[in-house]
């Protein structure tokens, strides 16, 4: 029943409403939960933006961090109608089924439910997501022989798969321009924008949820009714509005045991160094088109994981090691030609590289001479310190800001770190060619490079997870396996912020998997 | 110098802007990856992990 603007309404217009579903957060678990409940039930979907990007409402995502530096929070997050979809790189993949058990060396591992409860979800999230995903090609015992395709022990081959939404060119899908129309001529959907959630109302006993205080930008508050309420907005924005949900519950919803905001978990993407090809491997690598070319929308480069036995016995969590060609650093290069000058200058010889990564404090990567590089994507083990609070800055709407404290654990330093150098040796070992890994890597304790340092390394994904983590106990976690906050009989949280751990894999076709499963358990339940 | 002639990798190899140094420094940048072991048969110049019959042919080192 259309879509409207909260800040151009004169009359309450939730005064007769009971929503079967009030949805808060129109991203992509919000809008998918939306577009599934709304064929049989009322829903209502609150956005706290408009219906694109503005200043005045990035703004809101302005934040603190602390301990590990991170970049600011209001660039890896959209505050707009399809949400941070808007911007994500479409990268998408499965989580493994050993991503779900628990590990005797890895604190809070473990999911309750396991990946065949997601499963059938696959095949649905793949048509939201435009995307070509079969479940049983996430990865794959490597079968050649040869020094290239790399054939390395310990690790199986796996892909990562491009979103393509062929409306928008080819472009990752956003959920904004997919689905708005959808949403506006859906009659069992009241979809507001500039509607943020700003509370959280509870019943006497403070067992059950009434109502989310709405709020416009006029200074107007108004309270919508239902069944059950679903918070969608992000993993970061998830824990906020529960930790600013504090009139009723000191400390705010579903945080008996100061457990919302913690283990917050991204992916470490690092960069370890460089390579070059024996000559066999070289020949190889230049036929080789998954190396060099996006095949049926596979991520260009070669994808290499370690097995749950090499994991198991070398105690390291998940990564994917990337091996990319040179090439497509060098194009970056040459787009600013002054620069990759100067680079080759310092690169034409050790010494000169030497001196002045000595004077940088950091890499000067060159690529001019090599072949490739490798990069990987890590698993972080959930970490109680890795977490977002709220600080006394106060947003427009009067709620805390917050500030993030992300943290590595001693076993996220060992996972990059083993990565790097077995690489290396499996480089030389299988006469593939050498890698020369990156300074930061040689330190006993190595530093993680982090959104201050000065290496080749994106260091992180943008993937925000686990702070509002998915448990069998209360003691461990915020919702059960239903997405349920613990103690609240009608409460759940959607999206990564309920990941038990992070995995290894881009969290968005995971968001929708379980988002399709939530749908599912909210439509019996209803 | 590093032997050139062993074979074309190694030519490649010995081109590469971390390796192209003289010998003195080559011999004082070999080190060893702590924590993480790389295992024996392995050296660390300049960042780069060679096998340690790679550098076969560096005189004097």
């Amino acid at each position: 029943m259309s879509i409207k603007d909260l800040d151009q309404i004169d009359t309450d217009p939730f005064v007769d409403q009971h929503y079967d579903v009030c949805i808060c957060g129109a991203g992509p678990a919000g809008i998918t939960l939306a577009r599934k409940l709304a064929k049989s039930h009322s829903v209502l979907l609150l956005e706290a933006g408009g219906m694109s990007f503005t200043r005045e409402s990035q703004d809101f995502y302005k934040a603190t961090t602390s301990g590990v530096k991170y970049f600011p929070l209001d660039h890896y997050r959209m505050r707009h109608f399809g949400g941070t979809s808007a911007m994500w790189g479409g990268v998408c993949r499965l989580l493994d089924k050993e991503d779900f058990e628990k590990k005797p060396y890895m604190k809070y591992s473990g999911w309750p439910i396991s990946k065949a409860d997601l499963d059938p979800y696959i095949k649905e999230a793949a048509e939201i997501l435009d995307v070509n995903i079969e479940p049983d090609s996430i990865r794959y015992p490597i079968k050649h022989t040869g020094p290239w395709p790399p054939n390395f022990s310990g690790l199986e081959e796996t892909e990562f798969r491009l979103s393509h939404y062929s409306s928008l060119g080819g472009a990752p899908t956003q959920f904004g321009p997919k689905y708005a129309d959808e949403v506006r001529a859906t009659e069992s959907i009241d979809c507001f924008i500039n509607a943020p959630v700003v509370d959280v109302r509870l019943s006497e006993r403070l067992g059950d949820t009434e109502a989310f205080i709405v709020a416009n930008n006029s200074g107007g508050r108004f309270t919508a009714r239902g069944r059950v309420f679903i918070i969608a907005c992000g993993a970061i924005e998830n824990s906020r509005i529960l930790l600013n949900a504090n009139t009723q519950q000191k400390g705010g919803i579903g945080n008996d045991n100061d457990l919302v905001g913690r283990f917050f978990c991204e992916h470490p993407h690092q960069h370890l160094g460089e390579f070059v090809f024996e000559d066999e491997a070289k020949k190889a690598a230049g036929e080789d088109k998954s190396f060099n070319e996006e095949i049926n929308s596979a991520v260009k480069g070669r994808h290499l994981m370690p097995t749950k036995k090499e994991k198991l016995n070398r105690k390291i969590l998940g990564y994917s090691m990337g091996l990319y060609p040179a090439a497509v650093k060098q194009s970056t290069d040459d787009n600013q030609s002054f620069k990759a000058r100067i680079r080759s200058l310092v690169c034409a010889t050790g010494f000169i590289r030497d001196s002045a990564e000595t004077l940088k404090g950091g890499t000067v990567a060159c690529y001019d001479n090599v072949d490739g590089y490798i990069a990987i994507q890590a698993e972080q083990e959930p970490n109680p310190e890795s977490r977002i609070t709220l600080i006394d800055e106060k947003d427009p709407l009067g709620n805390q800001r917050l500030n993030l404290n992300w943290a590595f654990t001693d076993l996220d330093r060992k996972t990059i770190k083993s990565a790097a150098v077995t690489a290396a040796q499996q480089f030389a070992n299988s006469g593939t060619g050498r890698v020369r890994l990156e300074r930061w890597l040689m330190d006993d304790k190595i530093d993680v490079p982090d959104a201050d340092s000065k290496t080749a390394s994106n260091v992180v994904g943008g993937h925000h997870m686990c702070t509002t983590r998915m448990s069998e106990s209360t003691e461990t976690g915020v919702v059960d396996a239903n997405q349920k906050v613990f103690g609240n009989s009608n409460l759940y949280m959607a999206g990564s912020s309920v990941f038990s751990t992070a995995g290894v894999s881009n969290p968005t076709f995971t968001i929708i998997q379980m988002t399709l499963r939530l749908a599912d358990h909210l439509s019996k339940r209803l | 110098m590093l032997n050139l002639k062993r074979r074309n990798f190694l030519v490649r190899l010995a081109a590469l802007p971390a390796l192209a140094l003289p010998v003195v420094a080559v011999s004082k940048k070999v080190e060893a990856v702590p924590d993480v072991s790389l295992g024996k048969g392995f050296v660390i110049v300049n960042g780069w992990v060679l096998k340690c019959s790679d550098l076969e042919g560096i005189e004097n080192a």
